[in-house]
């Protein structure tokens, strides 16, 4: 093995990834005085405008427009794609993609390894969880409870809620004006601070969301218990792209954690074009690339980062972190990363960072492969168990009228309904996302239906335009997203006989649906069926055991996706056996490393978790900041 | 790659093209132009067509335009075991930009090309697929509706059929 | 004169100017945008060659149409104020091109396709007063002395009659940034009491000079607004923006007036552009049904964004909101007419007329 050389600077915090939670960790680091270098494995995919742009022309050109379709997939440095989902059948583990898939059923998310990380394809929903996700075995004997508890984030959630950007109004966001029939008694009280608001008004509701609204204050009964029936409601999602500003209602301004905090001035883009993007201009390609950045990505913060203190904040992009090396005591001495050169060419030069503080904020997945491969993290054997995401299964049909649908942000309403209820005890909670882009995501289309209506049905001409619009003007969809518990048996691991050109572990993962989960598909699927029924919506969903994500339940066939949603696999606790970290993000094992991320979440509820894991971020970065303190004076 | 885009071909073989165009895909000559890719539709067809059958599909645009436009489409044009496969992978180059293989017997019978393969064939291409404008939207990651755009009415359908 | 006739044709004088502020800022969009949409999108980024063509003049265009309309809206407001009644739809106040702008007094206007002499002519159209002598007494010939006038007339106004007498307008007229986030900038909202809006009405006109001139800022470039983003840098007024583009470089904020840009590069083909006929006409298309048909498409979509402006100042605020769409539907109909050659033989190509059709001939 060639010599490491060793970097000349020793920076008070070292973090790898630069995503949602290192970008957050990054500028309130920064912003505390301390210095801060980030290692990033991929490609500056958007500092500059250029290439972001560039990135903006490869969607164009992309034949099937996957999340990852705008930016380079590096034979070097692969990203997981949704094109690399099959089924895994047999004893043999599914290598076809980055994933090595041990199955049964296959783990079909994806994340982004860039600077900027998956934020750049994310769809912006920025959900607080609910009171009773953090108590799930307490009230329910399923799952973990974690550490702590609603109130103890909230500030959190402001802060996070503030840094993103979020839009959406407070009083549309409690638990009871969400018409969910808490398990809680008192969960509705104090879900938000009485002097606080989201920086910026509602994402409007798109025309399709005031057709799926017909169907509110209908019954469904959900559980066993005929109190847990709830009544339809469509609610607006509070989303990470930019709105209008809300206007504080006093000259005292907003309070956020423990600031008053003056208008919003939203973000747009980068470069020469700062004018773009302040307000979300209907682009209808969220997923897999905002053209004006409206909707926010990490880029933001990390650029806020680097305005701050210029000579704080070091970013190295191409540099993967490959091994966490400890002193005798356990304490970790440095990062030992590989810096390539030219991006899909192995040759590359080792070096090795130092810092006082180390931060492994690379994702749920990344974080443990390269945990696993240090040998780190080792006393709980909680490490890369407790794999979760959200099985995300489509429903879809044509609706008795034109909704226009393809304009707009993806979803931007959802029935949160089901997001929580004394039903838990028995099914999974899960949310009923409502899709603005037709059956794009469940059917392709609507190339698809160009081919179909030519290729099948003989069409041409005026005859052609008008099937389309009448056809298309139909699709709706819904979107189920199901919590999952955490289980040992989700797992990621690494293996020798599965590396990366570069010679880094490629994710090993086990991975399974338990019945807790089916039957919470399984009831989703019911009421997806009364909503079509209600609304007159004829069903065109089909579910093949074919289909790569294909599982059963109580005899009757689903299918299911990924929502890239990568949760749970280092999780915090109360003690060093049954959790990787404590409630500030800490490692048991290691006391100047800290695992930041969605990985920490010991639940995934119904939320998507970006906004959660964003809020643990500021937690974990007053912690990161004390300890710095605390190892300076020593 | 030229950027200045030659706007004026009045060659009758360009001008066949469009009119056989415009009847397969229901747009006028005009609106067709006016999505900028005619020229590089053109160019695309021309390499994976034959002389003879390039000669052949356009021979009979003449015939257009008079009275029985259905029955001369869809018996020269989509019955037809070599034009109709043409027919139907130009529609939707028009309506996605994106040019659809012919199929492995057509190729046997009529002549392979090595430019005969699944592509995208510009970012205009894409942005311009007349699908967008045919189900009342823009498409997608181009030509925003703006903000809000998606609370209003559904668009009624552009240029509706008669 | 009594004087209440006095305060009724002071009022009428200052509405009169305000009107002609109003179609003013109309008159530059039809122009501007023609320019802005003949720039080819298509090769904006050459994948054998990394460098991207034009996407930065675009740009720097847009910023100043959605700055113009922008104005519209500070103009209708201070028209509002003082109780008069804005007029966007009325054909025979709208210009028709070519026009000079001002009533004859100032610069010459044309639809033409984006080049140096068309984005001279926009430098000349937001070039500012030597000085405001011969402005103040009315004989203005550019667009900073006619507002310097405007200025005047409504200081006198507040002075003969009080604050009182003028700002008689319905508060509930007026545009706010509830109203127009996300389009140029701020809005300056007319209300409070009769002397906190002679002061708004103040601010919105002199927003107006330095957005556009950037004539009262001590000899350099900045307007001083701020552009988006953690540097928080100083955004350039317009003339300077068609500067920038002439000399293929940004300005710095604190660049002086006298001298050339010395920012950074930005990147303009001259050639990458639509060969879009000057000043093209319904006549052009006279033996063209099919370019006929999408140019009054066009012109329909151009009336309704012009009658939904009316409605907008007049009765229903919330119309703004829906106009947005229309917008982006004249971008990209004229981007249409522009790729399709005309029957003529010339090479050239069709374009917009911006004519305002009565609603039953929009077809």
């Amino acid at each position: 093995m060639s010599a490491i050389a060793d970097d000349e600077r020793t920076y008070d915090v070292v973090i790898v990834g630069a995503g949602f939670a290192g970008g957050i960790l990054a500028k309130e680091l920064v912003s505390a005085g301390h210095s801060v270098l980030i290692l990033e494995a991929g490609e500056d995919h958007g500092k500059t405008w250029e290439t972001y742009r560039s990135y903006l022309d490869q969607y164009y050109l992309s034949l099937a427009k996957t999340p990852n379709s705008p930016y380079p997939n590096l034979p070097t440095l692969p990203s997981p794609s949704v094109l690399d989902i099959t089924a895994v059948r047999g004893t043999e583990p599914d290598t076809n993609g980055y994933f090595v898939q041990r199955g049964p059923l296959p783990f079909g998310s994806n994340y982004l390894m860039a600077f900027g990380g998956t934020s750049l394809h994310w769809l912006g929903t920025s959900l607080r969880m609910m009171p009773a996700d953090f108590e799930m075995q307490s009230r329910f004997g399923k799952g973990v409870d974690w550490p702590f508890g609603y109130q103890d984030l909230r500030a959190d959630y402001e802060r996070a809620e503030w840094e993103i950007g979020v839009s959406a109004d407070a009083d549309e966001q409690t638990p009871k004006a969400l018409g969910i029939r808490t398990s809680g008694r008192h969960d509705n009280v104090g879900y938000f601070d009485k002097e606080y608001d989201y920086p910026m008004h509602s994402i409007p509701s798109s025309y399709v969301d005031g057709f799926f609204a017909k169907a509110d204050g209908m019954p469904i009964e959900i559980g066993e218990d005929a109190t847990s029936t709830v009544h339809l409601k469509v609610s607006r999602t509070p989303q990470g792209r930019n709105s209008t500003p809300r206007t504080p209602k006093t000259a005292k301004g907003i309070q956020v954690g423990e600031k008053r905090r003056q208008q919003f001035r939203p973000r747009g883009a980068t470069g020469p074009f700062a004018y773009m993007g302040q307000r979300c201009e209907g682009n209808s390609s969220c997923i897999p690339i905002c053209p004006i950045q409206a909707k926010y990505n990490a880029m933001k913060t990390l650029e806020d980062a680097k305005h701050k203190a210029k000579h704080q904040m070091e970013t190295i992009t191409q540099a993967i972190a490959s091994k966490v090396e400890l002193t005798e005591s356990g304490r970790v001495s440095g990062i030992v990363y590989k810096k390539y050169p030219f991006p899909g060419v192995p040759q590359h030069e080792l070096r090795r960072a130092r810092g006082k503080q180390y931060v492994l904020a690379g994702g749920a997945v990344e974080n443990v492969t390269l945990a696993l491969a240090s040998g780190i993290c080792t006393s709980s054997d909680e490490l890369g168990r407790n794999l979760m995401d959200h099985p995300y299964m489509m429903t879809w049909g044509a609706a008795p009228e034109p909704v226009g649908p393809f304009r707009g942000p993806g979803s931007t309403s959802s029935y949160a309904n089901f997001r929580d209820g004394n039903f838990r005890n028995k099914n999974a909670a899960f949310r009923l996302e409502i899709g603005n882009w037709g059956w794009n995501f469940a059917a392709g289309s609507p190339n698809s239906d160009v081919a179909r209506l030519v290729e099948q049905d003989n069409l041409y001409g005026t005859a052609l335009r008008d099937k389309l619009y009448h056809d298309v003007q139909r699709q709706v969809r819904i979107g189920t997203m199901v919590e999952q518990l955490p289980r040992a048996t989700n797992r990621v691991t690494i293996d020798p006989a599965y590396r990366t050109p570069m010679g880094e572990y490629r994710p090993v993962i086990s991975y399974d649906l338990d019945d807790y989960s089916r039957a919470g598909l399984a009831a989703a699927n019911d009421t997806c069926a009364q909503i079509f029924q209600r609304l007159g919506i004829k069903n065109h969903t089909s579910y093949s055991p074919s289909d790569a994500g294909y599982l059963t339940y109580d005899g009757k066939g689903y299918t299911f996706f990924g929502a890239g949603h990568l949760v749970g696999t280092h999780r915090i606790g109360t003690d060093r056996h049954n959790s990787v970290t404590n409630d500030e993000m800490r490692a048991w094992d290691h006391d100047n490393l800290w695992l930041v991320g969605a990985g920490s979440m010991p639940t995934i509820a119904t939320s998507n978790p970006t906004l959660t894991m964003s809020a643990m971020a500021f937690r974990a970065a007053r912690a990161i900041q004390k300890a710095v303190r605390k190892g300076g004076a020593k | 790659m030229g950027i200045a885009m030659k706007t004026h071909d009045d060659t009758p073989e360009f001008q066949a093209f469009l009119t056989v165009s415009a009847a397969l895909t229901g747009y006028s000559s005009a609106e067709l132009q006016g999505t900028g890719c005619a020229g590089e539709y053109w160019h695309q067809f021309r390499q994976v067509l034959p002389a003879e059958i390039l000669e052949e599909f356009l021979s009979h645009s003449h015939e257009l335009g008079k009275q029985d436009d259905d029955r001369i489409m869809r018996q020269t044009y989509l019955s037809d075991k070599c034009l109709g496969p043409l027919s139907r992978t130009l529609i939707q180059l028009w309506y996605t930009g994106q040019w659809v293989p012919l199929s492995q017997e057509w190729r046997e019978s009529y002549g392979a090309s090595r430019f005969d393969v699944v592509k995208i064939i510009s970012t205009r291409s894409y942005k311009e697929g007349l699908v967008w404008d045919a189900i009342g939207a823009h498409p997608q990651g181009a030509k925003r509706q703006g903000f809000g755009a998606w609370g209003l009415e559904p668009p009624k359908q552009r240029g509706a059929g008669k | 004169m009594s004087s209440k006739k006095k305060l009724d044709a002071a009022r009428k004088n200052l509405s009169k100017h305000l009107q002609d502020a109003l179609m003013l800022e109309l008159s530059t969009i039809p122009p501007y945008a023609t320019a802005c949409y003949s720039i080819l999108e298509q090769g904006q980024y050459d994948r054998s060659e990394p460098t991207i063509v034009n996407a930065e003049p675009i740009e720097v265009i847009r910023q100043v149409m959605v700055e113009e309309m922008l104005h519209m809206v500070l103009a209708a407001n201070v028209m509002n104020a003082i109780g008069g009644t804005p007029q966007l739809n009325n054909p025979n106040l709208l210009p028709k091109y070519p026009t000079e702008l001002l009533n004859g007094a100032g610069p010459e206007v044309r639809l033409r396709k984006f080049s140096p002499k068309q984005v001279k002519s926009f430098r000349k159209i937001e070039t500012a007063p030597k000085d405001l002598r011969g402005a103040l007494r009315g004989e203005y010939s550019t667009i900073g002395g006619f507002y310097a006038y405007v200025r005047k007339l409504l200081e006198d106004a507040c002075k003969e009659f009080g604050d009182k007498e003028i700002f008689i307008g319905d508060p509930a007229r007026q545009i706010s940034n509830d109203d127009y986030f996300g389009a140029g900038g701020e809005v300056v909202e007319i209300t409070g009491t009769p002397a906190q809006r002679r002061k708004a009405a103040f601010e919105a006109i002199q927003k107006i000079m330095e957005e556009g001139e950037g004539a009262d800022l001590g000899g350099k470039a900045g307007d001083g607004d701020t552009i988006p983003g953690p540097a928080e840098h100083e955004d350039i007024a317009h003339y300077f923006k068609f500067n920038e583009i002439l000399h293929s470089r940004y300005y710095r904020p604190d660049d002086l007036v006298t001298d050339p840009p010395t920012g950074d590069d930005l990147i303009v083909d001259w050639s990458a552009v639509s060969p879009m006929k000057d000043d093209p006409s319904e006549e052009n298309y006279e033996s063209a049904p099919e370019i006929a048909a999408i140019s009054t498409e066009f012109n329909a979509a151009w009336s309704g964004l012009l009658d939904g402006l009316h409605i907008a100042f007049n009765e229903d605020k919330s119309a703004l909101r829906d106009l947005v769409p229309t917008m982006y539907s004249i971008k990209s109909l004229a981007q249409k007419l522009m790729r399709i050659p005309l029957p003529d033989g010339s090479g050239e190509t069709a374009g917009p007329t911006w004519t305002y059709l009565a609603p039953k001939k929009r077809g």
